[in-house]
């Protein structure tokens, strides 16, 4: 399958969900400039994606909002609203004070993996690893990215996250947006 | 300008301790939880005796100024015999802490491993905890060679938990917490191992997974024993480890590399390391400002295998034209660094700064 087919595929949902919504990823994907310096940051940019903002809103609660505005580059791969919806209320309450902090940082850090990985080297080390490419995120775990039909999964079985749109290149990374959180291995 | 360092394979990594950690630097001080301190106190007090008048009787009345004397060295004496009475309460307090750290894990041994896999005695570390002992600061990185933060594995045997009393819960006779704190810690919070992110945090191995771990004002307690005695305690990113809060004491207070400033826009701030996190920290207020840097903490030794997780091009932005995959090299990114490997042998061949 083409980069392009791939990416029209998984912009689909999105544009099933939100209409033509200029603040959607997928319309957000899109509307990116060729030169990484004049695109905003990545905090900046989840700021301006409508069904990002409870992981948004989560990440600066978090205090990460100095290190995903750095120069250091992130690739972030960010639930949906409709992807929190399904965490019971205590939880998200918890996670959402001072107190659950700690928990919420530990939780995030598995969302994120260093440098910039562009859809294109997504697919490509995917194909080239014989269908499951891994990635080391930031919580001393791993990510295993598989195709699961038109659609790339991360994880295995029914507790796959799967990447809903098309990824959104910011100044100093990538954003994709996920259909679950993803969960902590075991 | 780019700088790259190759560093020969057969080069042993140096292990740089940071000076700082050794001299205490500030950060240790003042914070002794009370009851081993005083013993130098009253000892000093005994060439310092008050002989001025009022005190010991009629100035220049030898017979007076004796019994003084011999009165006040009396109470000195009385007063030390009672300090190391309650040090030696103290001490045997966390000698029993100590022993049901090793029994409750079946560890009839008395030592455990450290980050840098040195064995440390657990009864002697409560014993200096007991007597006020917080000079002993934690070290939390060391140096490659080539001027990296070395990592370790985030929790060692021994988790990183501090062991001993916390800050602000001075040890008391029945652990180390006031009562009703201890109760109130173990009421609210007790269920952290039931928690999937808090569960990979602490890096749970099997020898710990029996432990009680409670969460309270920005640390992880360590509780064990029949009275659900505090046993150790780690500070937490997000928690303790988070903006307006002092630099934890009992952490070394050692800046990271310049590189690492630089890299990660320290600006006026110094950049400090715990748990894969690099922290800015007001170097004269001590307090942290932000979370700098979040890292993988995952290790590249030139030389060794690249470590796994690294599948994918990750080159950022502004180096994708100089640092591009092809039969000779492949490069990846990691912690502020790329580097160069051989992908045929996967072996990493050059770490590379990205100043330009």
């Amino acid at each position: 399958m083409t980069i392009g087919k791939f990416a029209a595929l998984m912009s689909l949902p999105v544009l099933l969900a939100f209409g033509a919504c200029g603040d959607s990823a997928a319309e957000k994907a899109a509307d990116v400039s060729e030169n990484p310096g004049e695109r905003e940051s990545l905090i900046a940019t989840l700021d301006g994606v409508r069904e990002l903002s409870t992981a948004a809103a989560m990440l600066k609660q978090a205090g990460l909002e100095n290190a995903l505005n750095g120069p250091a580059p992130y690739t972030l791969f960010v639930p949906t609203d409709e992807a929190f919806k399904v965490v019971d209320a205590d939880t998200l309450a918890r996670l959402n004070n001072d107190e659950g902090r700690p928990e919420l940082i530990a939780l995030l850090r598995y969302h994120i993996a260093p440098g910039v990985i562009t859809q294109k080297d997504l697919m490509s080390a995917i194909d080239g690893a014989g269908g499951t490419a891994e990635l080391a995120n930031v919580a001393q775990g791993m990510l295993a990215f598989s195709r699961q039909g038109e659609r790339v999964a991360i994880g295995s079985g029914d507790q796959a996250a799967m990447i809903v749109s098309a990824p959104i290149e910011t100044s100093n990374g990538v954003i994709y947006s996920i259909d679950r959180l993803i969960a902590p291995q075991k | 300008m780019r700088k790259i360092m190759l560093i020969a394979a057969s080069l042993a990594m140096l292990s740089v301790a940071p000076a700082a950690a050794q001299n205490g630097n500030g950060n240790g001080k003042g914070n002794g939880n009370g009851n081993g301190k005083g013993n130098a106190g009253g000892n000093a007090a005994i060439g310092k005796i008050d002989l001025s008048p009022g005190n010991s009787g009629k100035r220049g009345d030898e017979k007076g100024k004796n019994k003084a004397i011999e009165k006040a060295a009396k109470q000195n004496a009385q007063q030390i015999e009672r300090q190391i009475d309650r040090a030696r309460k103290d001490i045997r307090g966390n000698i029993d802490d100590a022993r049901q750290v090793v029994q409750g894990n079946g560890n009839r041994d008395r030592f455990e491993r450290n980050r840098d896999g040195n064995r440390v005695d657990v009864i002697d570390t409560a014993r200096r905890f007991a007597a006020g002992d917080r000079t002993a600061e934690r070290r939390l990185f060391d140096l490659s060679q080539d001027g990296r933060l070395r990592y370790r594995p985030q929790r060692d045997d021994d988790y990183g938990l501090i062991t001993g009393c916390p800050p602000g819960l001075a040890k008391k006779n029945n652990g180390c917490l006031p009562p009703g704190q201890a109760k109130k810690i173990a009421r609210n919070d007790r269920q952290l191992s039931q928690r999937r992110p808090y569960y990979d945090y602490l890096g749970w191995s099997p020898r710990y997974r029996n432990d009680d771990y409670a969460y309270s004002d920005g640390y992880a307690y360590r509780t064990g024993g029949s009275n659900n005695l505090i046993t150790a305690f780690l500070p937490l990113v997000g928690g303790a480890l988070f903006q307006g809060n002092s630099w934890p004491q009992q952490y070394a207070a050692d800046p990271v590399p310049d590189y690492y400033n630089s890299y990660y826009g320290g600006g006026a701030d110094n950049y400090r390391y715990a748990d894969n996190t690099l922290f800015g920290v007001n170097p004269q207020s001590n307090t942290i400002t932000s979370i700098a840097g979040l890292l993988t903490g995952n290790d590249f030794t030139v030389g060794q295998r690249i470590p796994s997780g690294y599948d994918m091009y990750n080159v950022p932005y502004g180096y994708r034209d100089q640092y591009r995959d092809d039969a000779q090299s492949m490069y990846r990114y990691s912690d502020g660094y790329v580097y160069q490997v051989d992908p045929t042998t996967r072996l990493v061949q050059a770490a590379i700064q990205l100043l330009t």
